[in-house]
């Protein structure tokens, strides 16, 4: 997956491999251990995590995308939530579109927005002489009553496409939509009629060109198509009571698979399951049309893709489609995970519990960083050139194929109570196939510790000095900057109030190489040049445990953990959910519940360079 | 209005002037008609930056011989970043055969990054504008979103809230999740897009 920075950490959710979404935390299925078994590590090798199958693409997220089921306890990615629109509003005037308006207009803005068809950069309105239109003359005498004589276009101040283009001039700067309509009603008209003169009054077409009928002709055969397909299904609706009749009426018909009643009556006779359906709510299978009669429309390899349309007098302004505004629900409980203000112009979020309030959250970064440490790639502050770019210090400098990198896995932890972390990884974190590289192997030093609880965002701006605050911690624990020490297995490395760091070996180039590397360097090296290319994606399971009172203490951490951008919508949010929780736990408030959550997460490394 | 250049007091060897808010502005920028820009405080202005507070609008009251006074041109708002080799420029046109400056507003938290030159209206805050970025005059980006490197931005374009951005012409190509600039800022953590950046801001020095 594509991530602008090294390393990178991606989450997997949950419900990948599970067809289902399903309440209980289980990391998938398919390729996996269960919880129960995770921390034996007997067959891990075969069951670990695959970053490289075809469906981990999909699975994996950045933190940031992810959403947080507090009543299912579990993650919750775009895949397993499902949206209610709350708003249609336009992206450039920011008005909102009641959705009645949108069901009877479409998603379109019907006010004064447009893009370009050519770019699809926002047309402004431009007043022009009407000679200049008229006739492309300069030659008006100046200032001679200019206000009156005024014609108007839409123009792209990007690709300086404009209406001129199409021979469209407006008379009135406002109510554009209904001028061009007007436009596009003469044009169809003039089509009809095939005759080049059929304008209206309010727009004037200059020099009217002919028109390919070959889209609206298609167009109009494919919904005269449609519509005999669904007036053939709505006719066939009433004989589906049982299979009987269904047999019945197949055996009159001739062609048995045209109609889409007809197919889905095949279906329901094999599938066995008209008798628990409504015939009405279910849409019907319908065939697609199969010839140009039927409105079938391909493409010849002359037209290119950005102008599927050979004549440019086909191009018209295009109003904005509409965006939305979104509020996310679990799809196992209903549960409100996200939910916006409903106003375009801002977002503030009246209900959010985001990943990242919930969950571990894993760092990797190098052990011995290079002086000065280098920016995350979306924080360079300056454009290197090409040969800076190679001589900058990066997080995997220095390494070589074969030889051991030691980073510092940092596990943060956003909740309100300790939480025990065991960490698992496969011994052999395999390449993808067919790409060249060799794999690594991982050696987590300490894959089981105990992180502290977060606490208010006053003690950690107190608690850290005001000027490298990681830095000067880092020297009270270790004395000189941890220089002096080695990385010791089953020892946190570093440890903070709420995060705690342990030190991860990883050998690239795996056996192979290595074994390359001992006898004969300059192979291993070889080898090396080879792979360069190849991002290393190293899957890690991480499982957390914690003792909690119930579902809203981990919401109440949330809120302490956030910003304090939004601490005080979640803070509101918390304590409006909390007495309708309360009645739901009757009063177990004081009992504390075990909690346990496993995910598998894909850190990703640079390449080495050779 | 803050006085982006105001007497160090710190030795004169180091690479940024630090104001009493906080503000470091680089030794190495550019920076026209200062009285017109304000700085919100802890904010960056880094080597290479061509800042034109000169273009500012005089208001036009020329009768009474009354001293022109101008409003201000840029105004840059707490904790945001502008890279090096960027050129801030206030958005103008022509109207009725004037040249007309409009102010032009930076929020909280913006990172503009190396090389992009800034015309806009309005940025909001926790706007992330990647590297090589033309933001044309008059467009306005609203609040929390992303601008990917080597984007243009074509004139007057909205750019809704929690919007991803790139192309040339830019297009919406996506949404920033709901943890946008969320969790970041800690203690030793990397930084967040659209997240605080003061640890970033402390740390150039």
């Amino acid at each position: 997956m594509a991530s602008s920075s090294f390393p990178y950490t991606q989450y997997a959710c949950p419900c990948t491999d599970i067809t289902t979404p399903s309440s209980a935390v289980t990391p998938p299925s398919g390729n996996a251990t269960a919880p129960g078994s995770s921390d034996g590590d007997s067959s891990i090798d075969e069951r670990s995590f695959n970053p490289h199958d075809p469906r981990a693409a999909y699975a994996l997220l950045p933190l940031d995308h992810l959403l947080y089921c507090d009543e299912c306890n579990a993650i919750k990615c775009p895949r397993c939530t499902s949206d209610d629109i709350l708003t249609w509003y336009c992206p450039n005037c920011l008005f909102e579109v009641p959705s009645s308006t949108v069901r009877s207009d479409g998603n379109r803005c019907a006010r004064n927005c447009y893009q370009c068809p050519e770019c699809t950069a926002l047309l402004a309105v431009t007043a022009v002489p009407k000679s200049e239109a008229d006739h492309g003359t300069y030659l008006k005498p100046e200032g001679a009553d200019a206000r009156t004589a005024e014609a108007f276009l839409l123009q792209c101040q990007y690709c300086d496409w404009s209406t001129l283009d199409i021979d469209l001039t407006f008379t009135k700067p406002t109510k554009i939509a209904e001028q061009l309509a007007k436009y596009r009603q003469a044009r169809q008209s003039s089509v009809s009629a095939a005759s080049p003169d059929t304008a209206s009054e309010d727009v004037k077409t200059v020099s009217s060109t002919p028109i390919s009928h070959d889209l609206d002709t298609a167009f109009a055969n494919l919904t005269a198509f449609y519509k005999t397909q669904l007036a053939t299904s709505r006719d066939a609706q009433p004989h589906l009571s049982g299979p009987y009749t269904t047999s019945a009426t197949a055996s009159n018909n001739t062609t048995p698979y045209t109609s889409p009643s007809n197919l889905h009556r095949i279906m329901s006779l094999y599938g066995n399951n008209s008798l628990q359906q409504k015939p009405t709510a279910k849409p019907q299978p319908m065939r697609e049309a199969q010839d140009p009669a039927e409105g079938l429309f391909t493409y010849t390899p002359t037209q290119t893709p950005s102008h599927p349309f050979q004549d440019p007098h086909d191009l018209l302004p295009r109003p904005f489609s509409l965006r939305t505004r979104r509020g996310k629900r679990c799809r196992t409980c209903r549960q409100i995970l996200a939910r916006p203000e409903t106003k375009p112009p801002s977002l503030r979020f009246k209900i959010r519990s985001p990943a990242l309030h919930h969950i571990p959250r894993l760092l990797l970064k190098p052990l011995n960083p290079p002086v000065p440490a280098p920016l995350p790639e979306t924080f360079r502050l300056r454009v290197e050139e090409k040969g800076d770019r190679a001589a900058s210090l990066s997080a995997s400098e220095g390494y070589k194929q074969g030889t051991p990198e030691m980073y510092v896995l940092i596990v943060r932890n956003p909740i309100f109570e300790p939480v025990k972390i065991t960490l698992a990884t496969p011994a052999f974190a395999p390449a993808r196939a067919g790409a060249g590289g060799a794999g690594a192997r991982v050696t987590v030093l300490c894959p089981s510790f105990t992180v502290g609880a977060a606490g208010d965002v006053w003690d950690e701006a107190l608690g850290g000095t005001a000027e490298g605050g990681r830095g000067a911690a880092m020297e009270r624990l270790v004395g000189k900057g941890g220089e002096g020490r080695l990385p010791e297995a089953g020892k946190v490395w570093e440890r903070g109030r709420s995060w705690a760091g342990v030190v991860v070996e990883i050998v690239r180039g795996g056996e192979r190489s290595g074994t390359k590397g001992d006898g004969n360097p300059q192979f291993g090296n070889g080898d090396g040049d080879g792979e360069e290319d190849e991002v290393l994606e190293i899957p890690v399971f991480v499982r957390a445990d914690w003792t909690g009172h119930s579902a809203e203490s981990t919401g109440d951490g949330a809120a302490g953990g956030g910003d304090g951008r939004d601490g005080k919508h979640a803070r509101q949010e918390a304590r409006r959910t909390t007495p309708e929780r309360k009645q739901q736990h009757g009063g177990e408030d004081s009992v504390k519940i075990p909690f346990e959550l496993g995910y598998w997460c894909v850190l990703g490394l640079e390449p080495l360079r050779a | 209005m803050s006085r982006p250049a105001a007497v160090s007091r710190r030795s004169t060897k180091t690479e940024y002037i630090e104001t009493d808010t906080g503000n470091k502005i680089s030794r190495r920028s550019h920076i026209e008609g200062k009285q017109n820009i304000m700085l919100g405080g802890k904010s960056v202005i880094m080597a290479g930056v061509c800042l034109r507070g000169d273009l500012s609008r005089k208001t036009e009251k020329t009768a009474e011989g009354e001293k022109e006074t101008s409003q201000t041109a840029i105004s840059v708002g707490r904790a945001s970043v502008i890279a090096t080799n960027c050129t801030i420029r206030p958005p103008m046109r022509i109207s009725r055969g004037h040249m007309i400056f409009y102010p032009m507003r930076i929020g909280d938290n913006v990172f503009i990054g190396p090389n992009s030159h800034i015309s806009s209206l309005t940025i909001s805050s926790h706007v992330h504008i990647g590297a090589n970025s033309v933001l044309s005059p008059f467009c306005v980006v609203k609040e929390q979103c992303k601008i990917l490197p080597d984007t243009v931005i074509p004139p007057h374009m909205i750019i809704p809230p929690g919007s991803v951005v790139a192309g040339r012409p830019a297009q919406i190509v996506g949404e920033v999740g709901e943890g946008w600039g969320q969790g970041g800022g800690g203690e030793g953590e990397e930084w967040v897009e659209g997240g605080d950046l003061r640890p970033l801001v402390r740390s150039i020095k």
